[in-house]
């Protein structure tokens, strides 16, 4: 008889865990291509493992279902699984969360996809469910080493989260959450550019507070996305 | 001329197209490609795309039924629907340069240069390598633009997307087979054999054609950050395709081809991505293209195991060999 060690079942598992979490990047990528590949590799299994965690949290174990549960992340919005009727549907965890998740497009109206979708926030995406308590502060400042992997070294991200924070407040964002992630994109990413923001024509477009803010803030991310081909 | 109708379809459709162009599904996938180096090398084209959006925008808040609702709801969804489109572009192109083989290049560049760009590093470090003449001019900029008919659908996209993606979930199996999940990701990279080390250097050999491997090495390496420049290897490849033309292949040690701020590639070189050494990936690239490599250069001394590497591919080391 072989016997397996303990420690060689753990390295088994985790072997498969990672070729499992590699598997669902790929997947994610296909599926989603302005999502995972505009992020370098490492930052793309950072994100792929916290989605994961957050699939699992909600009770999700096949493959399958966390794959879907990833998928809606995006496709929806990463926060869906925390809109009322939909965190009522798919219940606590227990042996039937899978069923429950799977069969959720099924049991679940448009009507409240859709109000998921508008109350739509992208920190659950970079931030582990860990910190899912914790100030917004300190889910901002967990947040933008991973959205600004190559410019902000986490013991910078707290100051950055603050200041960020404040200018999301002056520009009217203070009811979206995951602003500050932008807007410290913003101010880093087109720092030093050689052009200032005033003499951007753009820029106005963001600034002008006569417009809702989840709309300044949507024509924002797109304006980095194409100028930097990234997500914030 | 780029059909920007692909744009609109964004979604499972382009999803999938993107991740077949290693096996030669070019139709979509080069259009899309060609929208993303338009983006990626001309400041037009960008301010284009995003004045098109705003336009959407304008449009469908005025006229669409949701729109009386929730006006702001309309606008984000249509915002967002372009930003996908356009990091879908830009991926495409991303991984088409990877991918592509020389007669796919050649139908999306026409006339042009592919600008096989980086896939993290901001689309406007391309404003200053100077390359938007390859966007293809006047043109592109009319070609770049988020397509309305895409903001348009983007009002139901939410609803939609939930059952695209339950029904790929059920796609892949019940169960928790280990397979369940189709992965796309591209394996490309060959493994190569490693031999003895190479103690000489080789000549020169393009200097005579007016491009000179040893110079763009020396370029490169004053471009890397100076806090960088003893931890980053990068190299430099001149290959000639089945009919004689030169190709510029230029690699990194970073993983997938990261390029530091301030490092530019020429218009028409070729970023050689990869997850092993800059050489290892330049020689890859090559042989996965069928381009015939010719010689190689780095920015630190090559290793015995990358120099023997480039020399089983027919190539010759061109800058000074690490000492075992």
């Amino acid at each position: 008889m072989i016997m397996v060690s303990r420690a060689q079942f753990d390295r088994f598992e985790r072997n498969a865990e990672l070729a499992f979490l590699a598997r669902l990047g790929g997947y994610l990528s296909a599926r989603h291509p302005a999502f995972l590949p505009r992020f370098a590799p490492p930052v793309q299994a950072q994100i792929v493992a916290m989605m994961v965690a957050r699939a699992r949290r909600a009770g999700a174990t096949w493959q399958s279902t966390i794959a879907l549960f990833c998928d809606l992340m995006e496709a929806v919005a990463p926060n869906f699984h925390r809109d009322p009727e939909l965190a009522a549907t798919i219940g606590s965890p227990d042996p039937e969360s899978d069923p429950r998740i799977r069969s959720l497009a099924d049991r679940v109206d448009a009507r409240v996809w859709a109000q998921a979708e508008r109350n739509r926030s992208d920190l659950d995406l970079y931030v582990p469910p860990e910190l899912d308590h914790a100030p917004v502060a300190e889910r901002i400042a967990a947040a933008l080493p991973v959205i600004l992997w190559d410019r902000v070294p986490a013991a910078a991200a707290g100051r950055l989260a603050t200041r960020a924070t404040e200018l999301a407040r002056r520009l009217g964002f203070e009811s979206l959450e995951d602003a500050p992630l932008a807007v410290a994109a913003w101010r880093t990413l087109y720092a030093g550019a050689g052009d200032s923001d005033a003499r951007r024509s753009w820029a106005a477009d963001i600034i002008d507070l006569g417009v809702p803010a989840r709309q300044r803030l949507a024509a924002l991310r797109l304006r980095i996305m194409i100028d930097h081909r990234r997500r914030a | 001329m780029v059909d920007w109708s692909d744009l609109a379809s964004f979604g499972q459709g382009v999803a999938e197209g993107i991740g077949s162009a290693a096996a030669g599904t070019v139709k979509g996938v080069a259009a899309l490609a060609k929208a993303g180096e338009s983006l990626a090398t001309d400041p037009a084209a960008r301010d284009a795309a995003y004045a098109k959006a705003k336009d959407a925008v304008t449009a469908a808040t005025a006229f669409g039924e949701d729109a009386l609702a929730d006006p702001a709801g309309t606008a984000a969804a249509v915002y967002r629907n372009a930003q996908n489109a356009v990091g879908a572009a830009y991926t495409a192109a991303d991984r088409f340069a990877q991918t592509a083989t020389p007669e796919q290049w050649g139908q999306v560049v026409g006339q042009g240069t592919f600008y096989a760009g980086t896939a993290v590093v901001g689309g406007e470090a391309a404003d200053a390598a100077g390359i938007g003449e390859a966007a293809g001019g006047a043109g592109a900029a009319d070609e770049a633009v988020v397509a309305a008919d895409g903001a348009a659908v983007a009002v139901d996209e939410g609803a939609a997307a939930v059952g695209d993606a339950a029904a790929a979930a059920k796609a892949t199996d019940a169960g928790a087979r280990a397979d369940a999940i189709p992965c796309s990701a591209p394996s490309a990279v060959a493994s190569c054999p490693l031999a003895a080390a190479n103690p000489g250097l080789g000549p020169d050999v393009a200097a005579e054609s007016g491009f000179s491997t040893v110079a763009r090495v020396a370029e490169l390496k004053d471009a890397i950050p100076p806090a960088q420049q003893g931890r980053i290897t990068m190299a430099v490849g001149l290959a000639e395709d089945a009919n004689g033309a030169q190709q510029v292949l230029v690699g990194t040690s970073e993983p997938m081809g990261y390029l530091r701020p301030g490092v530019t590639l020429n218009p028409g070189e070729i970023l050689a991505r990869g997850q092993g050494h800059a050489e290892e990936n330049i020689v890859n690239l090559a042989q996965q293209n069928g381009l015939n490599l010719l010689e190689v250069g780095a920015t630190r001394p090559i290793y015995p195991s990358c120099a023997s590497l480039i020399e089983s591919a027919g190539a010759t080391p061109v800058t000074p060999l690490k000492v075992p």
